[in-house]
């Protein structure tokens, strides 16, 4: 399912503490499966964006295609839900979304509204908890019982359960320490490979951007101003500066190297990468 | 949302915006109070202008208070066909059993309306030009004699004054949460009584859960930073009486002697 | 004697079986930047509470400024160690910036003029002068945590502890709190205690202690704890770039130096493999 974003602007009402982080003149399309990053720092319109995606907000002027749906000014409130339970959002903090007495019941409130019997959406939530890599002993056990880390998990089982074909992830590892950060990231790439998923990901982390995504998005005052790979988006570190973003850590580590005359081409994304170019430049290492 | 808040201030740097809250909360009391002295047309009419004045002098376009006025509207009429229905004397003009609607009836109706939108327009004012966190001062300013009886009026005006700093964070906090779980499938104000009550579910229990969250960690950052309670504590935030707090109050006393003259 | 003197403590929460803290000793000494590392739940935050009073130890003695931690003194050693906690939102009382600065002053009775003063002067050290009278809603999460910096310096304590200040920060926040604590340890020679995941700031450290199910597992230098490259990621931990990098490297076949270098100690090391080739 193709996302489309064709001429879309948006503008916040006048007097809403959002007010002028909207949206310019944004074009760009988010292919099926793929997993697109988008990166800004804070006020560029990302999470205007991002709500988009789902129609939790409507362009004031421009089209968003997603799938069948076409959404511009007109669409009214009505229908939204089928879109919804295409496009699954996890938003920061999502813990703070769970209210059910019984992680199984909070996991399987997202498929109950889009229509799912109670039976098969509480077998779909002892599916989902496997795949986020919690025990089925939680699933009777209060979701606030939970540690924080645990507790994201269940928020994304609850979202997954919705069987999306778009998972939209805002900041979704943010207050994890750096092992949960590993295995969520890595629990999304495998979402994204096996179950063929599309991903769009908002990020502060350019490591994770040069990890996993192939298309980013730059967003700043509302506008797209870039599109392109990583290798391509990271390529030109003054740049990226000049828009107060920063570069991964890898393509830091080569631009430090650079400088004292080593080459490298293409420009490694990955530390495995770099050190694959490293190794001739190096003489294989130190020789004791 | 926005409608929730306790009216809405407009930053501005007018005459009425530079009174010490304290004067603008008692004033607006007073002339509440004294306009249910005014019993003709005169003294409505001196009620009108003072009012008009006032309005004048915060630099704030009407129509700010004229919207005050529109929440409020249905309960005016009522009130006022009330007085004009029920109300004996002076010519009659139409009547149909017991109901008759009569000069006395009209012209107080008339009076009721006024009063309504006066006071109305006095209290937007009041909140229109006062920071809320000015006005709890004020009233702790205000209520301090009532220290005395036992009332903890410090840790009240505490208690107001986080409340109103929370206000924003928790109205983030629920637009986040609504859209998190109309992306769950909710309908939020559709379907009818049940089924809205219902969707309100998944909104209230994370906002209880967060707003404790909070308190926690409110109550643990205070505890840290040495608050032990409202005793012995000093205060950074001072309020000053001015020249022209002298001016508004003298200009009450005007507008009293005023109203005693002209009325009936 | 040093300035934070911890003696075998033991602390468990009421309602949990495990103990979050195990015979935990641990001396900071007046001027240093301590930092300690763990996971989360690896009792990181609960120790931090038990330096001044907020949590009471199970056993063991805690002194803080010569002063032991006791009913009776846990205010005289609140007013010595500052916290900047985790939710920059959650810590914020003042209804303004210089509200919330002036709080913990307010507390401890501070006159009114030198309240206006050492507000003013806290405000011009973390460089929110220019936000005084804004309120919380309108700041960056990294202007809320200078303030609440502020608030703590205005109080002019000995010790300033960082609750996991950064971590709910973005990059830039993290970066604007993390300059801001080195100038003022540059001004002013303050103890920093800080309590995190992040490996800059601990590698901005004096000495890192390293916590795991509420027990040190591991003190020392940044270089001397991040040799143990593999350990630290293994007990849920993130290592500095040139440690992974070195890695990699060890996996493509090269050998690389035991002891550890920061990027620009592992830059200068490879260019010199490079131009002996």
């Amino acid at each position: 399912m193709d996302i489309t974003f064709d001429h879309v602007s948006f503008t916040y009402q006048a007097g809403t503490p959002f007010a002028g982080d909207g949206l310019k003149d944004v074009s760009v399309t988010i292919k099926d499966g793929s997993y697109t990053a988008i990166i800004g720092h804070t006020g560029s319109g990302k999470s205007t964006l991002l709500q988009h995606l789902n129609a939790l907000l409507k362009p004031t002027s421009g089209t968003v295609t997603i799938g069948d749906f076409k959404i511009t000014n007109e669409t009214s409130n009505k229908n939204l839900k089928p879109l919804r339970q295409k496009v699954g959002m996890v938003f920061q903090f999502a813990e703070n979304q769970l209210f059910e007495q019984t992680v199984a019941k909070d996991i399987a409130f997202g498929p109950k509204n889009f229509g799912v019997s109670e039976e098969e959406a509480l077998k779909l939530a002892a599916q989902m908890v496997k795949l986020v890599g919690l025990p089925d002993s939680v699933l009777e056990q209060s979701p606030f019982d939970l540690s924080g880390g645990q507790m994201r998990r269940v928020a994304i089982a609850g979202v997954l359960a919705m069987q999306p074909e778009v998972l939209v992830l805002d900041e979704p590892t943010a207050g994890l320490d750096p092992a949960g950060r590993n295995e969520m990231m890595a629990m999304f790439q495998q979402l994204h490979e096996t179950q063929g998923l599309t991903i769009v990901l908002v990020t502060h982390l350019m490591d994770d951007v040069a990890d996993f995504a192939d298309q980013v998005l730059v967003m700043d005052q509302g506008q797209l101003i870039k599109t392109g790979s990583p290798r391509a988006i990271f390529a030109d570190p003054a740049w990226l500066t000049a828009h107060q973003l920063g570069l991964p850590k890898t393509a830091q580590m080569a631009q430090a190297l650079t400088a004292k005359g080593f080459q490298f081409d293409p420009q490694p994304l990955t530390t495995e990468e770099l050190a694959q170019q490293l190794l001739p430049q190096i003489g294989g290492g130190a020789h004791d | 949302m926005t409608k929730l808040l306790l009216g809405r201030y407009l930053p501005g740097d007018s005459w009425v915006h530079r009174l010490d809250p304290r004067t603008k909360l008692m004033a607006s009391f007073y002339y509440i109070g004294i306009i249910f002295l005014a019993n003709n047309w005169q003294s409505y009419l001196l009620m009108f202008v003072a009012t008009m004045v006032m309005v004048a002098l915060s630099k704030i376009k009407l129509g700010f208070f004229l919207r005050g006025v529109r929440p409020m509207i249905w309960l005016i009429l009522f009130t006022v066909a009330l007085q004009i229905f029920f109300t004996k004397g002076g010519t009659v003009y139409w009547s149909w059993g017991w109901l008759a609607i009569t000069q006395y009836g009209l012209t107080n109706g008339a009076f009721i309306f006024m009063r309504f939108v006066l006071i109305i327009f006095v209290s937007t004012l009041l909140t229109l030009t006062t920071q809320p966190l000015s006005l709890a001062d004020a009233v702790e300013s205000l209520l301090k004699p009532l220290r005395r009886i036992g009332v903890p009026v410090t840790e009240l005006a505490l208690v107001l004054q986080i409340a109103l700093r929370f206000v924003p964070t928790l109205m983030d906090q629920t637009t986040k949460i609504m859209n998190a779980q109309r992306a769950r499938g909710v309908d939020f104000g559709s379907g009818n009584l049940f089924q809205q009550m219902k969707a309100v579910v998944p909104l209230l229990i994370p906002l209880f859960v967060d707003s404790f969250g909070i308190a926690e960690d409110l109550a643990t950052a205070m505890d840290a930073r040495g608050y032990q309670g409202g005793d012995g504590r000093t205060k950074f935030r001072i309020l000053q009486y001015h020249q022209p707090d002298i001016v508004a109050g003298l200009a009450m006393v005007l507008l009293t002697v005023g109203l005693v003259f002209l009325r009936a | 004697m040093a300035l934070i003197d911890i003696e075998h403590l033991n602390f468990a929460y009421p309602d949990q079986t495990k103990p979050a803290l195990r015979d935990v000793s641990l001396q900071v000494n007046a001027g240093e930047w301590v930092a300690i590392i763990g996971h989360n739940g690896s009792g990181k935050s609960t120790l931090a509470k038990n330096i001044n009073g907020l949590l009471a130890p199970a056993s063991g003695q805690v002194t803080v400024a010569g002063l032991p931690l006791t009913e009776a003194n846990v205010w005289a050693i609140r007013e010595k160690v500052g916290i900047v906690f985790q939710n920059p939102d959650n810590q914020f009382v003042g209804a303004t910036v210089q509200d919330d600065v002036a709080f913990g002053l307010e507390n401890r009775a501070v006159p009114r003029p030198e309240m206006v003063t050492r507000v003013h002067d806290a405000l011009a050290q973390v460089n929110m002068l220019d936000f005084a009278t804004r309120e919380p809603a309108r700041l960056s999460g990294g202007q809320k945590q200078r303030v609440a910096i502020a608030g703590i310096i205005a109080q002019r304590p000995e010790i300033i502890i960082l609750d996991e200040a950064t971590s709910m920060l973005d990059p830039a926040g993290r970066a604007e709190v993390l300059t801001l604590i080195q100038q003022l340890r540059a001004q002013t020679n303050m103890t920093v205690l800080s309590i995190t995941h992040d490996v800059d700031e601990a590698a901005s450290a004096d000495r890192v202690v390293l916590l795991n199910d509420g027990e040190i597992v591991e003190s020392g230098t940044p270089a001397e704890i991040f040799t143990h490259g593999e350990e630290l990621l293994a007990l849920g931990l993130d290592v500095p770039y040139p440690e992974r990098l070195k890695a990699a490297l060890r996996r493509a076949g090269a050998t690389m130096p035991k002891d550890y270098l920061d990027e620009e100690g592992l830059v200068n090391y490879l260019w010199t493999l490079h131009s002996t080739m």
